[in-house]
């Protein structure tokens, strides 16, 4: 056990530095002139000239690959091109903001996406099947900006029940959260119904019905408890996924976290702030990645075999 | 009509600060949904409030924008919006007022000799920066040296650091500046946001604090600025602005116009913003983009401004390339476009057509008479240039959902005449590499035709005209994207530079404005009107020409 | 005689394919979803010879005008009519989404196949790759991809078909792995088949349900992928009628005019909510976990 985890740890690393090198060599790809991008529309070549040499983009690519990946180790992201600033100062307190949002995201939609997934999933091919997935699959065939500013008209501007944007307190975030939270609900709930029907089906819950076991017991009780590890690591999949997935949600709400911040700097060419956004986002589904297949093979101990 | 319009919100803001009344029903549905008139009746919408009933002095806002700060550091600065929030915080020797003529704020006046080189300025007494050093000449004398620094290493370096030669300290409020060349256009360089004045204790701790912190001594200080979130100003009852003796009897601002602080926050999706000053969410929002226009007539709780502004919309052509390189075929896609049209659709009818190559609020603008909307002359045109059916081009321009409307619009225009557009949207980013660092020049380069739009901050027709049309401004030293070279325009560009006469300076760009407008090597479409919305409850609020926000005597009526 | 009872005998045999038939004849929506996919394709075909205005016929008389007799979904900023411009871009919609996933469909079977069939160095680049852009979240990635290619509907093509290969890659080199030890495929390698008839005869049969159920699964998401980079200024160019870009220009007049972007936002919903459909019913009856 103890070396499946040390072996699938060090198996990250060639991933690690493969993501590194990749989004180094990916944003410089990209066409656009960051010198004259922050320079600004009404500047002169002089002008740009000078600011090329202030954000050290004369030096050779090689050299600016070194130099990165030296800062890296030390913890320094880099000083963003856009703002001067360090990218870290830039990112940390975005990335707060980003967290909240994401967990009250995945907490809501955890919950109605399992009630959804157990239900329709118990009343399998009835007319309870029928309304709960396509309730739930509507939830993945929105356009998430149309969802959002419908959310906004609606509750903000008509109802004025929440706010259209800010992240200071439970009410800014609930309809950001209700936007990116309908695909996952959605997600959860497919997933929830598939392993229900499968766990429904066992011997054992055969033999708790003969034992004449009341049918919410076998339901939550048997059934929902053994498809509980299957579920949670979706969910836990689906974390990084809505980190990285909030860029047009954040964009709509105009909230301040990572996802609008990546899109500003795409605009900007700031190539160090996209380099650390994309390591972030990357380092999140990796590491979570890693934690799913180890509580996994903690729990399976047949996985390590194969 | 239009100029009549103006007149009357001239008249209007005239009253207003003089009544000191406010307070405004905004109900813009009810009334005629003239669209040009449609501005005029915000501002006119206006009810009495008595002087001295304004609570704003005790009200925080909160004020949404487009985009987002980029720095505090004036001579860093290359956005609109930046530079709105430094005037706000720190003042100039000269500044705009509301017209965008040049005013004086931390001098009083100046002498200049006849070559225009040497510049004597008196400065204005018994100011403070708002960390208490006093202004004087050594504190000028500061900015005047940063600004020369050509190792400064920032966005606004050029601006001034190769006319600078040196400043010199006469007595505690005067200071000799010498230039290195003859620069007419040196006073309203100096009233550039770029140019407002820094306390010289945050100048002597060098750029980095510079961006992160703002000591001036302007109408708010700084509190507060969370990247992406917001930034925060507060009120500074005792600027000198407000002070009758300072001021020379008429001072800048009444005495309880100004909000207690001000909150900042960028919101780039316009209808989000347009949401949050609907639910009121945010006080004031700008700028309010035509698209977005219809949504807020009907609301009665918000007023819709709009004023016409100094930013002009042009469809490039690359002049030495075919067909372009004919002035039958400029002139042809001249008289295509109906303008008319192109206000009423593209702009929902906040523009007006434009009358010159620069705005009418910018100094030195001369009028002339828009080409008509010809489709018969326009295919006459073609004719006599060789193009009978038309041909295929493409225009390029930066993806944002407005220019995509005008673009499809052009495109439409063109098609009557047989000129088949297609349209290349590109991200800013991708179109200014493109554009500018490119070998292939003039009749080589791959731009067709371009959509820009410009706005000259200095109010001057210099940077009107000399960085879109001067041969010395071609790609990729500036935004000559049409490879216009004449030496007539050049030479006179030249010689109005030269000089601080300004009648001298009057003939030689009314003539350039003639020829250019002769020549055609773009078309000039509208100029722009700057949009904002606020709460009802919010008066004097206003743009400057140039989009800037202008509220030194905003506030809030009791409601 | 004869005749019927040989065909009575052969409706006994339950082939995998009449199996197939007869568990997704039971799923209703997904019966419905796979009815309206058909009705979206014949549109597809015969939209723009039908419609009763033409996708770029502008009429500046008659700009944001609400749904009446003459225009049955009213008409955009352009005087243009939606309900023709809508029926149009059911072509460019649905075009955009099958050829985005079948080619990170094909390329990922391949890639998938490959990797584990041979396994060794070519499998573990093939995985690191893919683990890399696994890492990128999917969105993420597309606006990098059409940074770098420029915007445009070919370039939203290509990044959603990078995006969605690697999903593919995994599902089919899983499916691979345990196949490729399996007593059928040693028989045939005994006989002498060669690699690339054992690898599409022998495996690739084996992996294609779970192929055709994520592969019906993506189409819906594609959509929507190309439609949120429209908001982002990174789609279609205009004045082309497809969806995203209908919608994402429409929003700023949503409060104005709310027919501008409703229905575009319903033909959206509907056809990416019946590909989902579409694929849950698929999986219910091709996965024998989830059989009765």
């Amino acid at each position: 056990m103890f070396r499946y985890i040390v072996k699938r740890i060090i198996g990250v690393i060639p991933t690690l530095i493969l993501v590194v090198t990749f989004v180094f060599l990916f944003v410089r790809m990209i066409p656009g002139d960051p010198a004259r991008l922050v320079a600004g529309e009404q500047a002169t070549q002089e002008d740009v000239e000078i600011i090329r040499e202030e954000l050290g983009l004369n030096e050779s690519l090689p050299t600016q690959y070194v130099n990165y990946v030296k800062g890296l180790f030390k913890g320094d992201l880099g000083t963003s091109l856009r703002t001067k600033r360090p990218v870290l100062t830039e990112v940390s307190n975005r990335y707060a903001n980003t967290v909240r949002l994401t967990l009250l995201s995945l907490a809501w939609s955890s919950v109605v996406g399992i009630l959804l997934g157990v239900w329709s999933g118990r009343h399998r091919s009835r007319w309870q099947d029928y309304t709960g997935m396509t309730l739930a699959v509507s939830g993945i065939s929105l356009p998430t900006f149309w969802i959002g500013f419908m959310l906004i008209i609606v509750f903000s501007v008509n109802l004025k029940w929440f706010p259209t944007t800010g992240a200071d307190g439970l009410a800014n975030l609930v309809l950001p959260a209700f936007t990116l939270g309908t695909s996952v609900a959605a997600v959860v709930a497919r997933f929830t119904r598939s392993s229900m029907i499968e766990v429904l089906k066992e011997d054992y819950i055969r033999t708790a019905r003969a034992k004449g076991l009341k049918e919410k017991t076998i339901v939550w009780g048997h059934a929902f408890r053994n498809s509980m590890i299957s579920v949670v690591t979706v969910i836990g999949l689906q974390f990084g996924y809505l980190l990285g997935g909030s860029v047009v949600t954040e964009s709509v709400f105009a909230f301040p976290g990572l996802g609008s911040l990546l899109i500003e700097s795409v605009n900007y060419r700031d190539y160090p702030a996209i380099q650390s956004l994309i390591l972030i986002f990357s380092l999140h589904f990796i590491v979570i990645n890693l934690l799913v297949d180890i509580l996994y093979a903690v729990l399976n101990p047949e996985i390590q075999l194969s | 009509m239009k100029k009549r319009f103006m007149a009357f919100l001239l008249a209007a803001a005239m009253t207003a600060a003089l009544v000191g009344c406010g307070g405004n029903s905004g109900d813009s549905a009810k009334k005629e949904d003239t669209t040009g008139g449609d501005a005029a009746n915000t501002a006119a919408a206006q009810v009495e409030v008595p002087a001295g009933e304004s609570v704003s002095q005790d009200t925080d806002i909160v004020a949404a924008v487009n985009v987002d700060f980029t720095t505090l550091d004036p001579m860093d600065t290359s956005d609109t919006l930046s530079g709105d929030i430094q005037r706000m915080l720190m003042d100039g020797l000269f500044g705009f007022d509301q017209e965008m003529n040049v005013i004086p704020m931390l001098a009083t006046g100046y002498e200049a000799n006849d070559d225009a080189t040497e510049y004597t300025f008196t400065l204005r007494q018994g100011i403070k920066f708002s960390d208490g050093t006093p202004w004087n000449a050594e504190a000028a004398k500061a900015n005047f040296d940063r600004w020369g620094d050509k190792n400064l290493g920032l966005k606004r370096t050029t601006l001034l650091c190769n006319i600078l030669d040196s400043a010199e300290v006469v007595d505690e409020y005067t200071i000799k500046v010498k230039l290195a060349t003859p620069f007419g256009a040196f006073i309203n360089t100096l009233a550039h946001p770029a140019c407002v004045v820094v306390s010289p204790s945050l100048i002597a701790q060098g750029n980095e604090a510079c961006a992160a912190n703002a000591v001036g001594t302007g109408q708010y200080r700084f509190v507060e600025w969370v990247a992406g979130e917001y930034l925060k100003v507060e009120l500074n009852k005792d600027w000198w602005g407000y002070d009758e003796a300072i001021c020379d009897g008429t001072p800048l601002a009444e005495s309880d116009a100004g909000f207690k602080t001000i909150t900042f926050k960028p919101v780039t999706e316009s209808a989000t913003r347009v949401a949050m000053v609907q639910s009121g969410d945010a006080q004031m929002i700008w700028p309010v983009p035509a698209e977005n226009i219809d949504a807020l007539k009907g609301d009665s709780n918000v007023v819709l401004g709009a004023e016409e502004g100094i930013v002009v919309r042009y469809l490039m052509m690359n002049n030495q390339k075919a067909p372009f390189n004919n002035v039958k075929v400029r002139q042809a896609i001249n008289y295509a476009i109906n303008k008319e049209a192109y206000v009423q659709v593209v702009k929902n009818g906040y523009a007006s057509v434009a009358k010159s190559v620069i705005g009418s609020s910018v100094q030195y603008y001369k009028a002339n008479e828009p080409y008509a909307y010809d489709i018969e002359k326009a295919k006459d045109l073609l004719t006599e240039a060789g193009y009978p059916d038309g041909f295929t081009t493409k225009v390029w321009y930066s993806n944002t959902t407005a220019n995509q409307k005008q673009c499809e619009f052009l495109k439409q225009q063109l098609e009557q005449v047989g000129i088949t557009v297609e349209l290349e949207g590109m991200e800013s980013a991708i179109l200014n590499e493109k554009i500018q660092d490119t070998d292939a020049k003039g009749a080589d380069a791959e731009v067709d035709m371009y959509v820009i739009g410009w706005s000259p901050s200095t109010g001057d027709a210099d940077w009107g005209i000399r960085p879109l049309l001067a041969t010395e401004s071609e790609p990729p030293m500036s935004y000559n994207i049409c490879y216009y070279e004449n030496e007539k325009v050049d030479s006179l560009l030249y010689e109005a530079l030269g000089t601080a006469d300004s009648d001298k300076r009057a003939a030689a760009y009314e003539e350039v404005q003639d020829i250019i407008w002769e020549e055609t090597p773009l078309v000039c479409l509208a100029s722009d009107y700057n949009t904002w919305a606020n709460d009802k409850n919010i008066i004097n609020i206003g743009n400057t020409p140039d989009g800037g926000l202008w509220i030194r005597n905003a506030r809030m009526a009791a409601k | 005689m004869e005749n019927e009872k040989i065909k009575a005998e052969a409706d006994d045999i339950r082939t995998p394919f009449k199996e197939f038939i007869r568990k997704f004849k039971k799923q209703k929506t997904a019966l419905a979803a796979f009815a309206f996919i058909i009705l979206l394709v014949v549109i597809a075909f015969i939209s723009y010879s039908v419609v009763p205005y033409g996708i770029n016929e502008y009429d500046y008389n008659a700009i944001m005008q609400a749904p009446s007799a003459q225009h049955w979904f009213g008409t955009d900023e352009f005087g243009r009519d939606l309900f023709s411009r809508i029926l149009c871009g059911t072509r460019i919609s649905l075009s955009v989404g099958l050829l985005s996933v079948t080619i990170g469909a094909v390329l990922g079977t391949i890639l998938g196949l490959l990797g584990g069939y041979y396994g060794g160095l070519l499998d573990s680049i093939i995985m690191r790759i893919c683990d890399v852009l696994f890492a990128f979240p999917g969105i993420i990635l597309a606006i990098a991809i059409v940074a770098i290619l420029g915007s445009g509907l070919y370039n939203v093509v290509i990044a959603v078909a990078v995006f969605s290969t690697p999903t593919f890659a995994r599902l089919v080199r899983s499916t691979t792995l345990s196949y490729k030890n399996s007593v059928f495929v040693q028989a045939a390698r005994n006989l002498g088949a060669s690699d690339a008839r054992i690898l599409f005869q022998h495996i690739l049969p084996a992996a294609i349900p779970n192929i055709i159920v994520q592969y019906t699964m993506s189409i819906g998401n594609s959509i929507l992928t190309a439609s949120s980079l429209s908001f982002l200024g990174l789609g279609a160019k205009p004045p082309t009628p497809e969806w995203g870009l209908l919608l994402s220009n429409g929003r700023n007049y949503m409060m104005s005019s709310w027919h501008i972007t409703l229905f575009p936002g319903i033909a959206i919903f509907l056809t990416v909510l019946a590909f989902n459909l579409l694929g849950d019913g698929l999986r219910d009856a091709l996965d024998p976990k989830l059989s009765d």
